[in-house]
């Protein structure tokens, strides 16, 4: 569109093109405190949340790794691994092979010649089981025991009847190991090469769970509850950065690796309500004559005014401009519902994501700084620099889920979350839409 | 530490570099040296925060970059403070719309010297906050009647009356103090 040309517009226009106005040194020293103090927080939020993010990375990782490699190394003192032969009865209980383990215990007359020393057997069960399989005899489930293979074997020679009982057995038992395995020490047995399982089916029963790790049974679903604890921090606010503090009550449906998680919380913050308020000074006041009447004094020949007076307050009619805040607590209702996919799983721990939306409904305000007092002043008018905050706010909520099971009831979860904010989280204000950022701890127990 | 030492020392001579201009810019928007350094320190702290911004991606010169946010920072002020303020109030002024605008007898380019910017800038300052708005949007920053019905969220003859009227007062304003001068010269 063609402007049209007007000479008193070229005539300001060159005439202001670079007119300068010296700000005054409060307005400089005001922008120069604001700006020192934007400067100041950036870096230290930027190292704050490169830390915890890195403190949150090494926990996960470190967990991660240390349940790994500990399954690992549980494994091998699995016969199961060293020893192909009796591979089957390493995986469940039920399986019960007793060859490998027959193999295991020397002949005892031959062991009592040995230097045998006491041997460590981790996370081992022993089973032994009578030649009838009538009785069995379970020792407790071992985590560290210290076993005597010289002891070991008479008592299991004796209990088994291995060389009163059944001297067959015996012998047969004896010239299934190799020779030169009874020089070797207890410790070395679980790299002893499998026997025949058929040379020692009706004799002794002796099973070894192996150190593989334990896998709980799963459900296909499960369902959990709990509480949980999420500070956060709130960023793009028109009073900078907020803090909120969250906690709750949860539940959580699980269907292998995905969940749904829902529940009702409280969100607590801080607002503070800035108010631009424009007043005229109270001056005074004086009694305003609205009417009067006049009575006649027949006596006096005299005339008697009655006056009608108000009270009437006088103001200066210059406008003036007043700050102020007034800090309000806000709480409002949580409601999330939070999808989520665990893509890593192992037994006590597993890591996914989690997205959804967040629902939050205000349920009070409490103001916890006075009122603003007028006190005699003629309000004008009262603007909102920061308004109250909205009654209902939606937000997307998007996070890192690390979930720590310590048996398998109990457990924790921690989630380093990120939300956005649909609206903005003021009565009205031309201001962008926050977001935050928190940390979400909770305890949950599973049914 | 050193760092966050040389920002601010960054920040505060890009202020004491750039301030007045915009400062100027501000007033002729706001009428008012009080609200002209209110929106000016929130233009700055805008820049300053979207600095990055502007690195990364530079769209025309660095000064109008600035002078862009400080129109828009006004102009959101403008509107914050609108319903009390009633922008386009046509009252005070209506004697005006009776005036002529013949737009040729003040042969204004001559005048330079004449008017002191500073009076200049009080004649803007001067004008009602919807002519004022109009007439540096349209004079100063270049936006066509469309544009500015846009932005102001009214409708393009409004800003063409607006336009209209600002230049009359302008001309009559000027023409008073022109008359003034020139009778304290006779007298001399």
């Amino acid at each position: 569109m063609k402007k049209d040309k007007h000479p008193i517009d070229d005539f300001f226009r060159e005439a202001l093109k670079d007119h300068e106005v010296i700000p005054s040194d409060s307005a400089r020293a005001d922008f120069l405190e604001e700006a020192s103090m934007f400067v100041r927080k950036k870096p230290y939020l930027r190292k704050w949340t490169i830390s915890l993010s890195l403190i949150l990375l090494f926990a996960i990782l470190g967990t991660f790794f240390y349940f790994t490699f500990s399954n690992k190394s549980s494994k091998a003192y699995s016969p199961a691994e060293n020893n192909p032969g009796t591979a089957e009865n390493t995986s469940t209980v039920e399986t019960i092979k007793e060859d490998g383990m027959l193999n295991a215990y020397p002949e005892p007359s031959q062991v009592n010649n040995l230097s045998v020393k006491p041997v460590k057997v981790f996370k081992t069960g022993v089973t032994m089981v009578d030649e009838n399989i009538s009785t069995v005899r379970k020792n407790e489930p071992l985590d560290e025991i210290i076993v005597n293979p010289q002891t070991v074997t008479e008592e299991m020679a004796t209990e088994s009847g291995l060389t009163s009982k059944n001297p067959e057995i015996t012998s047969s038992v004896s010239d299934s190991l190799p020779r030169d395995t009874l020089s070797r020490s207890f410790s070395d047995l679980q790299e002893l090469p499998a026997a025949k399982p058929d040379s020692i089916q009706n004799s002794i029963h002796l099973m070894i769970k192996s150190g593989v790790p334990e896998i709980w049974p799963e459900k296909e679903w499960k369902i959990s509850a709990g509480l949980y604890y999420a500070p956060e921090w709130m960023f793009n606010t028109l009073e900078g950065t907020k803090p909120a503090t969250n906690f709750g009550i949860e539940g959580t449906f699980r269907i292998g690796r995905y969940s749904i998680r829902t529940g009702a919380g409280l969100s607590i913050t801080k607002g503070t309500n800035q108010l631009a308020i424009e007043y005229q000074d109270y001056l005074g006041s004086y009694m305003k004559l609205d009417s009067m009447t006049f009575a006649w004094d027949k006596q006096h020949y005299y005339l008697i005014p009655t006056y009608f007076l108000t009270h009437q307050d006088v103001f200066d009619s210059l406008m003036k401009l007043d700050n102020a805040k007034v800090i309000k607590r806000y709480t409002y209702l949580q409601i999330p519902l939070i999808l989520g996919y665990d893509f890593l799983r192992y037994k006590k721990i597993s890591v996914g994501v989690r997205l959804g939306p967040v629902l939050s409904i205000l349920m009070a305000s409490k103001k916890i700084s006075g009122d603003y007092d007028p006190e005699k002043k003629q309000i004008i008018s009262i603007n909102m620099i920061t308004p109250e905050q909205i009654n209902l706010n939606w937000q997307i909520l998007g996070g890192i889920n690390a979930t720590f099971r310590f048996s398998r009831r109990f457990g924790i979860e921690l989630e380093p979350f990120a939300k956005y904010y649909l609206n903005s989280v003021y009565e009205y204000s031309g201001s962008s839409k926050p977001w935050s950022i928190g940390i979400r701890g909770a305890l949950f127990i599973s049914f | 530490m050193g760092g966050e030492v040389r920002v601010k020392y960054e920040i505060e001579s890009l202020y004491d570099q750039y301030a007045p201009l915009l400062l100027g810019l501000c007033k002729r928007y706001c009428g008012n040296i009080e609200d002209a350094e209110d929106v000016l320190h929130d233009g700055f702290i805008k820049i300053i925060k979207n600095l990055d911004k502007f690195q990364e991606r530079p769209s025309g010169t660095f000064i109008a970059w600035m002078k862009r946010i400080m129109v828009n920072t006004a102009l959101n002020h403008i509107r914050d403070h609108s319903k009390e303020r009633n922008v386009f109030s046509l009252d005070p002024y209506q004697e005006i719309m009776e005036m002529p605008d013949t737009g040729e007898e003040a042969p204004f380019g001559e005048l330079d010297g004449v008017f002191s910017k500073a009076l200049l800038q009080e004649m803007i300052s001067a004008l009602p906050p919807g002519y004022r708005t109009v007439f540096n949007l349209y004079v100063f920053e270049s936006y066509s009647h469309k544009d500015i019905a846009t932005v102001l969220d009214c409708s393009e003859s409004t800003s063409k009356s607006q336009l209209f009227k600002a230049r009359a007062l302008l001309k009559k304003n000027l023409q008073s103090v022109l008359n003034k001068k020139l009778y304290q010269n006779e007298k001399r």
